[in-house]
């Protein structure tokens, strides 16, 4: 059975992008989401097991939401997509129980090479 | 991967970061110190370059990444908000726009970014503060983005809506158009027939074709806030460039309109913004000697009645003088003392919508010499609406636009004058009285009579309509349509003849160029009859 996923990007293009980049690489995406709020009520229907989570979203602070994601669903593990590159928020994310951080912006490859990571 | 499936996506949503941006950087000059815009400000442009970079737009990204590098700075006080940086920025955003449709035309006109890239990246701010607002200070930065409530630009994630060309929807209200005119064919071919059985069908039908014509309307409308963004950055712009300080309010932006409406009533709106701050609104020194703030106000409000919906532009300016207006007239040829001496001011602020008619007392590039408003009137009617013009000299001037909400299909009072039978929207018609022929008196040899303290002018629509005189005596009593007082006469027509529902049909080449008619429906019995143009047959 495929991996599933659910992406949160406030971007449609960026969530479009990336449901591109893991249906290719045969992933499932069961869910999207544009904000936190609807994030939560996607990740209580859907259990996936990965979670593709932008922290700037127009009515959360993402590494709120990501605290409440990991307690709420400690199976499913979390990807932060950021453009922010301060090691300090990257280390944050690290420490709240995301498994991996991916710049943005991002290449079929980069998502590719951390899924394999994660997989391995 | 094939990146180019998401061309579409990656316009669509940058050009609402662009458009967000401009609104909020004339948000910010207005409201110096609201840390949310300038947070939000940052995110556009971020979000922006990071889009741009994913798609492998390198000028987009340069100039994305040292908009939200100055912003950045704004953010952490190392820079102050100046009207130059607002100026850079908005031109920024002017070029992501242009770079932005050369990549959904899928061309390259090679305009070099460079050199504004390089003024991005080297912009010092003025050493004075005095004419600088500054973010307030002592708060706390953050590195993720707030976004104000009630102020979202970003798409919702959602199947439950779809695009559709804007095509569709025309055909759409078409043939719901022609549905309605065959239901009344129907019900004259059932009434002819008179099969009892078939009245029930008949009424279902009638019922489902009013619930299929009020989604269709829906599906067209939009709300006023796609075409209102632009109005913030105008505003801005041409207050600048004549050097006079103005703070634009716009309330009702979420009120819909017709997608056609909307997208006539734009430049009306351009016109009239630009005369309130060429010719309405004072300069700073002589506001402050008239005792006023030195910063005028211009205030844009949209509002819904009924089936209608308002649009008024009020200024704080110096308003119109109905004498001077008079005086203007007289020179201009336009009217006679008499004429002048008998014209009240709602009358005379309506020259100003004369062709060639200005008082402004020099030329400037924004509004010219009165060029326009006529045009304005003239669309205004041409949709079926009116236009007031209110002011008081030396407080300011009030500009209302009622619209309907919909042009196509609409209620009308059908009309006979001589054979022709004609139809006249219901939104234009005021009321209907009959009137005596001892009613009717002569003003300067032009036939008017009084309606409660107005004297009205009254035409005959068979004069209108190039048609002959009624032969033989005049009868006693005249039926007389009332349409906007103060703007258009009141017409006398041999019959009223029905109250309908018509599905409007614009004329094309050669009969769009008739005087007197804006468009054309078929009735329940298979004839044509044109829509009355009230104003252009007065």
């Amino acid at each position: 059975m495929s991996r599933t996923a659910l992406i949160i990007d406030d971007s449609l293009f960026m969530r479009k992008i990336l449901r591109g980049i893991l249906e290719e690489k045969g992933y499932t995406v069961i869910a999207e989401a544009g904000s936190g709020i609807e994030a939560m009520k996607k990740l209580y229907s859907n259990h996936p097991d990965f979670i593709f989570l932008d922290i700037i979203l127009p009515d959360s602070n993402g590494l709120d939401l990501l605290t409440e994601m990991t307690a709420v669903c400690p199976d499913s593990r979390v990807i932060v997509c950021s453009s922010i590159g301060q090691p300090l928020i990257m280390q944050k994310t690290l420490d709240l129980g995301a498994v991996a951080f991916i710049q943005k912006p991002f290449t079929p490859e980069t998502i590719a090479e951390a899924l394999q990571k994660l997989e391995n | 991967m094939d990146m180019s499936r998401y061309r579409d996506l990656f316009v669509s949503e940058s050009r609402n970061h662009i458009s967000a941006f401009g609104e909020l950087i004339v948000r910010l000059e207005d409201a110096p110190g609201e840390n949310a815009v300038i947070d939000e400000l940052f995110r556009h442009a971020h979000s922006l370059k990071g889009m741009a970079a994913t798609m492998g737009f390198e000028q987009v990204v340069a100039i994305a990444h040292q908009m939200e590098e100055l912003l950045g700075k704004v953010r952490s006080n190392e820079c102050i908000m100046v009207p130059t940086l607002a100026d850079l920025l908005l031109e920024g955003s002017d070029t992501l726009a242009r770079l932005t449709s050369e990549i959904e035309a899928g061309e390259r006109s090679g305009e070099d970014t460079a050199e504004l890239v390089a003024r991005l990246a080297s912009f010092t701010p003025p050493a004075e503060r005095h004419s600088a607002y500054s973010r307030r200070s002592g708060t706390e930065i953050t590195s993720e983005a707030s976004v104000p409530a009630g102020h979202q630009f970003r798409q919702s994630d959602s199947f439950k809506s779809i695009r559709i060309k804007t095509e569709t929807l025309d055909h759409l209200v078409n043939i719901t158009g022609e549905l309605i005119t065959n239901r009344y064919r129907l019900a004259e071919a059932i009434r002819l027939a008179d099969t009892a059985e078939s009245q029930e069908s008949l009424h279902h039908l009638s019922t489902l074709l009013r619930n299929l014509r009020d989604e269709v309307f829906k599906a067209r409308m939009l709300p006023f806030a796609f075409i209102a963004e632009r109005f913030p950055r105008l505003v801005r712009d041409l207050a600048r460039k004549q050097g006079k300080e103005i703070h634009f309010q716009l309330f009702g932006k979420e009120i819909e309109l017709d997608r056609g409406i909307l997208e006539d009533i734009a430049e009306p709106i351009v016109h009239i913004l630009r005369n309130a701050i060429d010719h309405g609104m004072e300069a700073a020194d002589e506001r402050v000697m008239a005792g006023k703030t030195c910063g005028g106000t211009i205030t844009l409000t949209v509002r819904r009645d009924k089936d209608h919906v308002e649009i008024s532009i009020d200024d704080d300016g110096c308003g119109m003088d109905p004498e001077l207006l008079k005086r203007k007239g007289v020179e201009k040829g336009i009217l006679s003392l008499e004429q002048s001496a008998k014209m009240t001011p709602q009358e005379a602020y309506q020259l100003i919508c004369q062709p060639g008619f200005s008082t402004a007392a020099t030329v400037t590039d924004i509004s010219g010499r009165g060029v326009g408003m006529d045009a304005v009137r003239e669309t205004v009617q041409m949709l079926s609406g009116s236009l007031t013009i209110l002011s008081q000299s030396g407080l300011g001037s009030r500009f209302v636009m009622r619209l309907p909400i919909t042009v196509s299909i609409i209620p009308a009072l059908i009309v006979q004058a001589g054979p022709i039978e004609i139809a006249f929207p219901l939104n234009v018609v005021s009321r209907t009285i009959e009137l005596e022929a001892s009613e009717i008196m002569y003003e300067s040899g032009q036939p008017a009579f009084i309606l409660g303290d107005i004297s009205l002018p009254l035409r005959s629509l068979r004069q209108a309509l190039n048609l002959p005189p009624v032969p033989g005596p005049d009868s006693a009593l005249l039926s007389v349509i009332v349409c906007d007082v103060g703007t258009t006469p009141a017409f006398s027509v041999d019959r009223i003849v029905s109250q309908h529902e018509i599905f409007v049909r614009p004329l094309r080449s050669p009969l769009s160029y008739l005087k007197g008619v804006s468009g054309a429906t078929i009735t329940g019995d298979g004839r044509v009859l044109f829509v009355a143009d009230a104003g252009a047959l007065a």
